[in-house]
């Protein structure tokens, strides 16, 4: 009864992924009910209550980051993207570099590099603006990925094409190749933003009041663990399962249109 | 239209592909050219259409010399309206806007005028009923026809069509041939490849014939199909008209 193989002329019934999902949940639940009650915690939840408004203020400011960094990282990843294919030869290898050192290594060593020495040599104190920036080089290397991966679906004989009728090279990234771009890249980038709204939570240890900087306050000022970080998991959750859908929807969207 | 070549040369890497091919053609019509696969004539076209450069050789088309730079070839490709195999239309527009697209941008006409020099064009090759959709929706026929009409709305002074019915399911050549055969009796000059043999003697008024990155025979399609000289080109016409 639970197995789909269309691929067999197999369907289930719908009532089939009422019952399953029902099971699964219950499944679940079951075991998280069971890990919690052999730690036998109590919780303390109007302790944590009395700190909502902060909390509020970290989910907002998480939200914020998020999206100046996506801007920014946009700008950044097309350059970057761009680049990449560029006849430059340094300005290949620029990106290149750039593109491997940011994804290979941690977020974490990057947020304090830049934070205690890029931004102190270049005098910019203020946090948020240093939060924004690293969240945006670093989630540029991705979306440039992302931009040189729509770049190279694109295939030549689009540009064989407009270049056979006298279009110039601006004009067929504008009115050729960019438009198709976007279209292919809407999903992937809808998935990188749920990434960098998860991602900003790092800001935290340079004191970044976004949201988790906010979970561990609450949690240094009641000393209810669980009760401040449950709602931030939720919280995330809360962003990141709205985009999710979204990103499922692009794509199938764009499956049907091709 | 006139063309002048004298030694071309074109490789790929190792692979020569044009061998000192010359070539001298004067108030032709309808140059079409025929031969077996891989004989070069592609990249002959495409370096006639401006999309491709030889390592050596001088080309004349109507008294104009080529120029391989990337500004005298833009200007020069505004005088070429090209025909791809795979129609190469722009799947993100419509049907009108693709033809749309080179008059405004490329010639500078206004987007009015733009807009009724190509639905005049789709009505006369009664495409109007599609020239809201947008390729993914058009049969393979429909779309090389709208091909056509964007190559042609740019009133170009020749045609270069590659193979331009050897993508499609055999019940769209059809119209797709006779849309050429119009524009050929409307003296829009033209540049053919093709394997449709019966086709190329039907609308050339002067025929080459490719093979190995050279061309082996040449004259009117009556003496080439009729008559040829060279036992390579006999042998071939006999294998591809057996039938």
């Amino acid at each position: 009864m639970f197995i789909d193989d269309p691929g067999r002329g197999r369907v289930a019934p719908p009532r089939a992924y009422v019952i399953s999902a029902v099971i699964v949940v219950a499944a679940v639940t079951a075991l998280f009910a069971y890990a919690f009650s052999t730690i036998q915690y109590g919780f303390n939840w109007p302790s944590v209550w009395r700190y909502r408004a902060n909390l509020a203020r970290g989910f907002q400011m998480t939200i914020i980051i998020s999206l100046f960094s996506l801007g920014l990282s946009l700008l950044i990843g097309t350059a970057v993207g761009l680049a990449q294919r560029s006849r430059v030869i340094p300005l290949r290898q620029l990106a290149r570099g750039y593109v491997e050192l940011i994804r290979g290594t941690p977020l974490l060593v990057q947020i304090l590099i830049f934070f205690y020495v890029v931004a102190n040599a270049f005098g910019v104190s203020n946090r948020y603006v240093v939060g924004v920036l690293i969240m945006a080089v670093f989630s540029g290397a991705y979306v440039s990925e992302i931009v040189r991966a729509g770049l190279e679906s694109i295939p030549a004989s689009q540009i064989e094409s407009a270049r056979s009728l006298a279009l110039s090279n601006r004009q067929i990234y504008r009115y050729v190749v960019f438009p198709q771009v976007i279209k292919r890249i809407l999903p992937p980038l809808a998935g990188q933003l749920a990434s960098l709204i998860k991602d900003s939570s790092l800001l935290s240890i340079i004191a970044v009041n976004e949201f988790t900087q906010m979970a561990r306050e609450v949690n240094a000022n009641t000393f209810s663990t669980l009760e401040s970080y449950v709602p931030l998991a939720v919280g995330y959750l809360a962003l990141t399962l709205p985009i999710s859908l979204v990103t499922k929807k692009l794509e199938r969207r764009f499956a049907y249109e091709h | 239209m006139n063309i002048e070549i004298a030694h071309l040369d074109k490789y790929f890497g190792t692979h020569h592909v044009l061998r000192d091919l010359s070539l001298q053609l004067d108030n032709v019509h309808a140059l079409v050219i025929v031969g077996p696969s891989g004989g070069g004539k592609t990249t002959f076209l495409r370096i006639l259409a401006g999309l491709e450069e030889p390592q050596r050789g001088e080309i004349q088309v109507n008294g104009r010399s080529l120029h391989f730079d990337d500004k005298s070839l833009r200007e020069y490709r505004k005088h070429v309206g090209m025909v791809f195999q795979a129609f190469n239309l722009f799947p993100h527009m419509t049907a009108l806007e693709n033809i749309v697209l080179p008059l405004e941008k490329v010639h500078g006409i206004a987007p009015a005028e733009a807009r009724d020099r190509a639905m005049d064009l789709l009505r006369r090759f009664h495409l109007e009923e599609h020239h809201h959709k947008k390729p993914g929706a058009l049969s393979g026929g429909q779309k090389q026809r709208i091909a056509l009409s964007r190559a042609i709305a740019i009133e170009p002074e020749f045609l270069i069509l590659d193979e331009p019915t050897s993508a499609l399911d055999p019940e769209f050549t059809g119209e797709v041939l006779d849309m050429i055969l119009e524009l050929r009796e409307e003296d829009v000059h033209l540049m053919l490849v093709t394997h449709e043999m019966g086709f190329a003697r039907h609308v050339a008024d002067y025929l080459l014939f490719m093979d190995d990155g050279q061309i082996t025979e040449e004259g009117s399609p009556n003496r080439v199909f009729d008559a040829p000289s060279n036992p390579k080109v006999r042998r071939f016409l006999d294998r591809v008209l057996k039938y």
